[in-house]
């Protein structure tokens, strides 16, 4: 084992044990899916087939039925030709037009993407938009530059007289519009999970070879290092199943530049092989190679074997790691009379972490700003009040 | 205010020592659970159905992180769980295929692997015969007690 060959530094009071793998594949790498394509398609049949049989499901339907309601074709929405000179935005129910929002949409242009617009068709105002004026204000932007041109390759004369779809249906009551850009806005919609986002993030690039997603091809690097590691996120129906090395905490996964990936995966997979990848894991690497790297000091395989050290000795898993920190902070707080709601703070545990390595006599160097956050000095009681003195486990390791 | 009765006992019990955790296993309702505690005694009780005393079959002690890393292990979703009388009591679904033999020799040889400064404190721990949290607190015991 590569950690067990470092130079052990005596003044260091921990020595990181191995301990035998609980299993030699993981077991979770035969429902992983995210380097594979699922060539399985589920029929309308097969969906009406099992909201049919779902319980609730037949209980919301019946109680739609008795209420008697019935829909005439008329009434349904549909899409409609609008021509886009017409479109009108209320300014009561929309937003200001968000150009930064716009211009975000330029720089990831992707035709496939463009969505339809929403609306009603008003008998004064005409079509009145519920939703997609960015998008409205795209199209009218790409047909006047002649991005947009005609089946022979033609720029359209203006923008105004270009057609486009609307989805709605003709009404003079605004408040359909609210209920629609409120639908269109996630009102009502299943959010999409973080596994979701980064499932088809991934599979864009990996499966279907589309690379001009920028965002989308960065998340592919970062899961390819973790994947590297044998570092893996878990689906949606593993999420509370903690296969060893796998982590649920996907937006911390996500928000890591790739280098701190790196360092998580790494000090993961060597020392902590057993465990699942626990959230905190994600968070403390990423303060400190953020903090590390604006001091230009390098972070050691020593380092990282002497907090794994302290870590496995001390507190056993990442998991209880995370637990003391959360209960120190309460303790700090309530010793220097702070009153407030917060139970924890992402931004301790790596400063604990490093103040404690510190503290316990670790000699590599770390930046100064990790050794000064969640210290807080009374200057007229000449009181230092410091998070990691409230960690009971390790305080008894203190020489410093 | 109301005076908090079960605050004021765990108090006079272990003071402001909040370090000391101890993890059980129990079995009961047909089931095999587990769980952790800074107090036994109230924990136990707990359990009590209908005045008859389901007791702690091992009881160990520890540090509260080396307790709850302890726990977690059982808690991560490795092993399918059942939560029945009360939430947060947790018990080893059918499915979990587990024993206690099986759990215990588990549940020793993490400790093992870790070596970690937990310890058996108790047997057949009853809240009614409470052996007493002062020596709960100092109690070792040897797998031939």
């Amino acid at each position: 084992m590569e950690a067990l060959q470092l130079k052990i530094d005596t003044t260091f009071p921990f020595k990181w044990k191995e301990i035998p793998a609980a299993f030699a594949t993981n077991p979770y790498i035969q429902y992983y899916e995210l380097d594979k394509y699922i060539a399985t398609f589920r029929s309308m049949e097969d969906n009406f087939k099992t909201a049919c049989q779902d319980s609730e499901v037949k209980t919301a339907l019946k109680k739609l039925v008795d209420s008697g309601i019935k829909v005439y074709p008329h009434e349904m929405n549909r899409a409609i030709t609008i021509r886009l000179g017409d479109y009108v935005i209320p300014d009561d129910l929309q937003r200001i037009l968000d150009c930064p929002h716009l211009a975000g949409i330029l720089n990831n242009f992707n035709s496939s993407c463009l969505d339809i617009l929403r609306g009603i068709v008003h008998s004064k105002m005409g079509p009145s938009s519920s939703d997609a004026q960015h998008t409205a204000t795209l199209i009218a932007l790409l047909v006047h530059v002649g991005i947009f041109v005609d089946e022979n390759g033609n720029k359209y004369d203006n923008w105004q007289d270009y057609e486009y779809q609307m989805w709605g249906r003709k009404s003079d009551s605004f408040a359909e519009c609210r209920i629609q850009f409120q639908t269109s806005n996630g009102d009502g919609k299943k959010p999409q999970t973080a596994y979701m986002k980064i499932k088809n993030q991934v599979k864009t690039v990996r499966i279907d070879g589309d690379t001009s997603n920028k965002k989308y091809v960065e998340i592919e690097k970062k899961l390819s290092m973790a994947e590297s590691y044998g570092c893996y996120p878990l689906s949606d129906k593993f999420a509370k199943t903690d296969f060893s090395n796998c982590f649920s905490h996907i937006n911390g996964f996500a928000k890591s530049p790739i280098e701190a990936i790196e360092l998580a995966c790494k000090y993961q997979s060597t020392y902590f092989y057993n465990d699942e990848l626990n959230s905190v894991v994600w968070s403390f690497w990423r303060q400190i190679q953020s903090q590390f790297s604006l001091y230009d000091i390098q972070i050691t395989d020593k380092l990282m074997y002497e907090l794994a050290s302290l870590v496995q000795r001390v507190f056993k898993t990442n998991f209880a790691f995370k637990e003391a920190v959360d209960a120190a902070f309460k303790e700090w707080n309530a010793a220097r009379g702070v009153v407030t709601d917060k139970k924890r703070e992402e931004a301790a545990y790596g400063p604990a972490l490093i103040q404690m390595y510190k503290a316990c006599g670790g000699t590599e160097q770390v930046p100064r700003s990790m050794m000064q956050e969640y210290v807080s000095t009374d200057v007229i009681n000449g009181i230092t009040y410091s998070l990691i003195k409230e960690i009971d486990e390790a305080k008894k390791y203190y020489v410093v | 205010m109301s005076f908090d009765y079960k605050k004021a006992i765990e108090l006079s019990l272990f003071g402001k020592d909040t370090s000391i955790h101890y993890f059980y296993i129990i079995e009961g309702y047909d089931y095999l659970g587990f769980g952790i505690t800074k107090n036994p005694h109230s924990r136990n009780s707990d359990y009590t159905l209908f005045g008859k005393v389901i007791p702690f079959v091992y009881l160990y002690r520890g540090t509260k992180s080396d307790i709850n890393s302890l726990e977690h292990q059982y808690k991560r979703g490795l092993y399918p769980l059942v939560q029945i009388k009360e939430k947060n009591r947790e018990w080893f679904a059918d499915e979990a295929n587990l024993d206690l033999n099986t759990f215990k020799k588990m549940v020793d040889k993490q400790i093992s692997d870790w070596d970690s400064e937990i310890v058996l404190c108790a047997k057949d721990y009853r809240y009614t015969e409470c052996p007493g949290l002062e020596y709960l607190k100092e109690a070792v015991l040897n797998e031939e007690d």
